[in-house]
């Protein structure tokens, strides 16, 4: 396979668990995070500075990465879930935009705006994974553990949990639900995955720096997220193939250096203002979820579906 | 040094202080975080340089910066109009994410289509060599004397607007009640609109400010929106008075925490009172009490 192609599928995979992590907190759990990026980070500096300051190897580190990325999720979650919904959304964004700064200005820890560079290679059970060929199957094998685990959330006792607080949180708390808890374990799982997601981009591009978990970032993830439909892994999956297509596809257009940065943004920015006017349950809507029960009660107040975002 | 620090920190929250009229307005009246709000005052700072570049002085004197701040200030009005008509007011009745993601969607699209047409590089106003004021040890430009002039100017008029006229009566009653409102039989839409053309025309204001007093570049309204938000949040979201209050205190307390962290400090102050604000008091220091409907 071609090195363009090969390059092509190891980022939208590397995106889509971004993205399906995102939706499992924005699609199924109405939770709108603006501050996603900042858990990927989280893991990938964790991960790298446990390989590079304490020799520790990859099979270890990544999972303490994506770990610390959780409990950042969860601590996060239950310091700003009892807020509604925009204040939470501003709340996250706020934390992004904290972090990043203090990635930035930790400068004996992360040596920040100079970034980290030589990224060791991940060594799995005496595979060195070097190459493209490598890197895209270990990101393949991931990508398809997300989307097992994503599958399985959303057909589980939790994930029904989940939609019905997205619906409507004081029935889900009248039905005895644990709305708060949910909500910060859902928080949770979504920051975990991030983090796996934020550990491979790290080890693909064997540099980072504050500069690449921005807000705009988290822009995109949410783009691909709302363009691939809200609630549906596989939305998700689709929606990062295509906003990673467009972003490595524009440069063969020949624009004039400099455009092609302003084009793109100019594209999706667009296209998430139209998706809300006239599709805002995007490409792939989240299907009718089957349930064991026999024939649910037509639309009542609490069956609201029609009006879910 | 602490004459100048606090000079600098009025300046500062004057300019938050006319962007955050219109955020707190704007959500009184739809209870809706417009996004975009900060990018509106940058396609005003824009638009101002815009019409300097075409009055064409190499000099830039006071009559030129009036006529660019009133084009700009129309020029924003009618653009904060059309994107309400256009982007939010077809969701209005949608659930709540939508409308703030189409706002996240015209922040973005103000930003980049500024960019294609302008160039994302930075661009600074030649201002002639105005001397500067000596005050208690600080020095004022001349520009940040006009910034607070026209910023308090902005705020006064637009205090008369809110208490003093018909229709400032029927903004405070649309926010109060919308459905309470029309049923009285006030024009929700028209209000709406004057409010988007009201709070844009003022960020454009202060667009133009900073502008004048800093430089200008595609981002800048991302950060002039986030700190206007700050200082919303801080006074109570929906509250008039309590933006302005806010606004100062994000302004001194910026310019102080950069002066005891350094500079790189600066830009998270406003962030970091924001999360504590929602933490301890997301209902700000003089908000009422958060309505509890849940509206998803």
């Amino acid at each position: 396979m071609s090195t363009i192609l090969l390059h092509f599928l190891i980022t939208a995979c590397t995106w889509s668990i971004l993205a399906m992590a995102l939706n499992l907190a924005v699609g199924s759990g109405g939770l709108f995070n603006l501050g996603h990026v900042a858990f990927a980070a989280v893991g990938a500096y964790t991960a790298v500075l446990l390989e590079m300051k304490l020799n520790l190897p990859w099979l270890l580190a990544m999972p303490a990465g994506a770990l610390l990325a959780g409990l950042f999720g969860v601590g996060i979650g239950l310091l700003t879930l009892r807020l509604k919904g925009d204040y939470f959304a501003i709340a996250t964004l706020g934390f992004g935009v904290v972090l990043q700064s203090v990635l930035n200005n930790w400068q004996s820890l992360t040596r920040g705006p100079v970034g980290i560079p030589g990224i060791p290679a991940p060594l799995i059970f005496g595979l060195r994974i070097r190459g493209l060929p490598l890197h895209f199957l270990l990101t393949a094998v991931l990508l398809l553990l997300t989307l097992y685990v994503m599958r399985r959330i959303n057909a589980a006792p939790f994930g029904r949990a989940l939609r019905a607080i997205r619906e409507d949180e004081h029935a889900a708390m009248a039905l005895g639900k644990p709305v708060l808890a949910i909500k910060v374990q859902a928080a949770g799982l979504s920051a975990l995955f991030a983090g796996v997601a934020g550990i491979l981009h790290a080890h693909y591009i064997r540099f980072i720096d504050p500069q690449q978990f921005g807000l705009r970032d988290t822009v995109f993830v949410l783009v691909a997220v709302i363009l691939g439909g809200l609630g549906n892994p596989w939305g998700a999956v689709l929606g990062a193939a295509l906003l990673v297509g467009m972003q490595q596809g524009i440069p063969y257009l020949g624009l004039p250096a400099g455009m092609a940065g302003g084009i793109q943004q100019l594209i999706y920015s667009l296209a998430l203002v139209l998706l809300m006017l006239f599709r805002p349950k995007g490409l792939l809507p989240e299907g009718r979820v089957r349930l064991a029960a026999a024939p649910a009660p037509a639309a009542g107040p609490a069956g609201g579906r029609d009006q879910d975002g | 040094m602490l004459a100048q620090i606090l000079a600098n920190g009025l300046v500062a929250g004057s300019v938050y202080a006319l962007v955050a009229v219109g955020y707190t307005l704007i959500y009184g009246v739809l209870k809706f975080i417009n996004f975009a709000h900060g990018d509106v005052a940058m396609v005003g700072a824009y638009i101002a340089f815009f019409v300097l570049g075409l009055i064409g002085a190499q000099v830039v004197s006071t009559g030129s910066i009036a006529v660019a701040v009133l084009v700009a200030a129309a020029a924003c009005a009618v653009l904060g109009v059309a994107v309400e008509r256009s982007a939010y007011r077809p969701l209005r009745s949608s659930p709540r994410l939508q409308p703030l993601i189409a706002a996240i969607g015209v922040s973005i699209f103000l930003q980049s289509a500024t960019q294609l047409a302008a160039g994302a590089q930075t661009r600074l106003v030649q201002l002639p060599a105005w001397p500067s004021v000596q005050l208690l040890g600080a020095h004022i430009t001349r520009v940040q004397i006009a910034i607070f002039i026209l910023a308090f100017a902005g705020l006064y008029f637009l205090r008369l607007l809110v208490y003093r006229t018909e229709l400032g009566a029927q903004i405070r009653a649309v926010a109060d009640n919308m459905e309470l409102a029309r049923v009285l039989g006030i024009n929700t839409d028209r209000v709406v609109s004057a409010v988007f053309a009201v709070g844009s025309a003022l960020a454009a204001v202060a667009g133009v400010l900073v502008g004048l007093e800093i430089n200008i570049h595609p981002a800048m309204g991302f950060a002039l929106g986030v700190k206007a938000f700050a200082a919303v949040v801080l006074g109570g979201i929906g509250s008039v008075s309590g933006a302005i209050v806010g606004a100062f205190v994000i302004g001194l307390a910026e310019n102080i925490g950069a002066w005891y962290l350094g500079g790189v400090w600066k830009e998270p102050v406003a962030y970091v009172i924001l999360l504590a604000t929602l933490l301890v008091k997301p209902s700000g220091l003089f908000g009422g009490k958060l309505e509890e409907e849940v509206k998803l």
